[in-house]
């Protein structure tokens, strides 16, 4: 594969978990309450696909790996409304339960509380022949399977946000909640509808990060549920430019990833520049915004 | 309005509210402890003395408990004071990485003695709002959201800190993956050997004191508070508000960058690999059960602290996972927050 093919597959392997779980996070953010646990459920995600994997099968992994950081973020959710407890620290302290409860059920399940390496969890590449095709080669064939549930992943969220009634009605809970009452919906439902959503999309991040590997790793997220929250903002709320910023991202964590091979500066540093890169991108996007306003 | 006001409830004093929500997190911890000994270990005795004994049983433990709930407060209290001008700080976790990281630096190459010490204690403090810096001037000349830029930021910083401690600046005569041990006259001095007890924790004490006097009892304070809960009103009311939205960031960086020194100059002797270990994080979650008052951070960070001594001591003598700890304070974070728990009672007449 030559360096611009890599660079482009890499790209794409990283662009589809983290654009699913910033969808999630946008699917919140419309409703008004940005779901912060997006980091615990993508690392629900990918445990739940080891753990329901190891015992039932692949397949039966990834099914758990979307429905189990659904229903945890229905949860989270319900416990946030029904206790009137602030959603943002709810969404912190299940970003410190997940972890913590993944290692203790990994020391249960497979005595440790380490790297769980299972191979015959590591799902199969799809269309690897089509991938030596001229750019959207990389960028669409080859790929692990859970890349591809990530992308089913992104489709139907942006499906259900840009397309369907369900993304108007998703913004007027977020806008006037009470308007939509005397509409006749429900904006209680919908908020639970979205918070679903996002744990649907940050599982199938997980599943992809951990079926990519065939391993559950402590830590799998690496960050990618803050950056999903990142590119939330940066891409200033909409669906497109939620879309692009993970795109932005993703790119630079390739060329980062790629550099590493290519230049003798050290790999940390060069995973430093994304989040560098980002923040400079952040704060400048914020100083042209303001200009604009003024 | 006025007229109605004698038929209102008294406000609950300041410190109903923190002690509520402390005693509240005390009783469900236990009740967790509890619960975790029975369903999750296979000697519920034995975890259980591991809690409610074992971080008690001695001076050395005590001390130990003492000096990693002194870590929490400074941090804690560096997300508090950006918390109360209105900013969400999330970059804790990489001000503490790198306060630890420039204090193990300076403590090794400054002079030994006091002075050495001082040097890494200032140097922990700079780099801490070195790290906070980008932040702070980003919201004060772009508007940029703390939130974002403290994180990103805090990112960048940990993998940088990594290549210090693992590349140019790692000691190559330890087989850990460390910097240059600081000379022992320069470390934080130990106040009841065998025990790693340092000053530390009267540092944090003191600290917290001096924030719930600025906070509570100054104009300044007050004034800050109020420009947390409500920007234009303050600007109205021509408080500096151009100061307040980006020189409370740098200082929670400061007292993260501090927090890190005390790590790095307390019984580690130098900055190893990953020292920081969650206690930024942490931080958040203590800042949150202590009510952000300031009064209330060293019990908060007590309550931590003993949950994480008591869940070591319990993976040593049971087989309960150490994790329980980090279960445990999640669990008690968010019915922290839980308002029915919270609820003070209704006065007489009021619906």
């Amino acid at each position: 594969m030559s360096g611009l093919a890599q660079l482009l597959a890499s790209a794409a392997a990283g662009f589809m978990p983290l654009a699913a779980a910033a969808l999630g996070g946008l699917a919140t953010e419309y409703v008004g309450v940005l779901n912060i646990a997006l980091e615990g459920l993508i690392m629900a995600g990918g445990f739940a696909y080891v753990a329901v994997g190891s015992a039932f099968g692949p397949w039966a992994g990834v099914a758990a790996g979307l429905a189990v950081p659904a229903v945890l973020a229905y949860l989270q959710d319900l416990f946030a409304r029904k206790a009137r407890a602030d959603a943002f620290v709810t969404g912190l302290a299940f970003n410190l339960l997940v972890p913590g409860a993944a290692s203790m059920i990994s020391q249960a399940m497979f005595r440790t509380k380490g790297v769980v390496n299972l191979p015959a969890l590591a799902l199969p590449r799809v269309g690897e022949a089509l991938a030596g095709a001229p750019v959207l080669g990389p960028l669409l064939f080859g790929h692990h399977a859970g890349f591809y549930v990530a992308a089913g992943a992104v489709a139907y969220a942006a499906a259900r946000l840009g397309f369907m009634p369900f993304g108007l009605r998703a913004r007027a809970a977020g806008m006037n909640p009470d308007a939509l009452g005397l509409g006749g919906l429900d904006p209680q439902a919908i908020r639970s509808r979205a918070y679903v959503l996002s744990g649907m999309t940050a599982g199938a991040a997980g599943v992809a990060l951990a079926g990519a590997l065939g391993a559950w790793v402590p830590g799998l997220s690496a960050g990618r549920g803050w950056i999903a929250l990142v590119a939330v903002y940066l891409g200033g709320k909409r669906l497109s430019g939620t879309v692009a910023a993970s795109l932005f991202f993703a790119a630079l964590l390739s060329l980062a990833l790629v550099g590493q091979a290519a230049f003798s500066v050290p790999a940390e540093l060069l995973s430093a520049m994304p989040y560098l890169l980002t923040a400079v991108a952040v704060i400048v996007g914020s100083a042209m915004k303001g200009h604009r306003a003024a | 309005m006025s007229s109605l006001e004698p038929l209102a409830p008294a406000p609950p004093s300041r410190f109903v509210e923190p002690l509520r929500r402390l005693a509240l997190s005390l009783g469900l911890a236990s009740l967790l402890v509890g619960l975790f000994a029975a369903v999750a270990s296979s000697d519920a005795a034995a975890t259980l003395r591991a809690f409610y004994v074992s971080p008690f049983r001695s001076s050395v433990m005590m001390s130990a408990m003492a000096e990693a709930a002194a870590y929490l407060a400074v941090a804690a209290l560096g997300v508090l004071v950006a918390y109360r001008s209105g900013h969400f700080s999330l970059g804790g976790e990489g001000q503490v990485y790198a306060g630890a990281v420039a204090a193990a630096f300076a403590g090794a190459l400054a002079p030994s003695g006091p002075v050495g010490l001082l040097v890494a204690l200032a140097f922990g403090a700079l780099a801490g709002a070195a790290v906070g810096a980008p932040s702070a001037l980003g919201r004060r000349f772009a508007g940029a959201d703390v939130l974002l830029t403290s994180f990103l930021i805090s990112q960048a910083s940990i993998l940088a800190a990594d290549w210090l401690i693992a590349g140019p600046w790692r000691d190559p005569a330890n087989n850990l993956v460390a910097m240059r041990a600081v000379p022992r006259a320069s470390l934080l001095p130990r106040l009841a050997p065998p025990g790693p007890l340092t000053p530390a924790p009267i540092v944090a004490a003191a600290l917290c004191a001096v924030a719930w006097f600025y906070f509570s009892k100054t104009r300044q304070g007050k004034a800050l508070s109020l420009y947390g809960k409500n920007q234009l009103f303050a600007a109205l009311m021509g408080y500096p508000v151009k100061a307040f939205s980006w020189l409370p960031i740098l200082v929670g960086g400061v007292l993260h960058g501090l927090a890190g020194a005390f790590l790095a100059l307390g019984s580690n002797g130098t900055a190893v690999r990953g020292i920081s270990g969650g206690v930024g994080w942490s931080a958040i979650g203590v800042c949150l059960i202590a009510g952000n008052e300031p009064a209330a951070l060293p019990f908060a960070a007590l309550l931590f602290a003993w949950l994480d001594a008591g869940s070591r001591q319990a993976a040593i003598v049971s087989d309960l996972s150490p994790d329980a700890a980090t279960v445990i304070k999640a669990l008690v974070i968010m019915a922290a927050t839980a308002r029915p728990l919270l609820k003070r009672p209704k006065a007489r007449g009021e619906s």
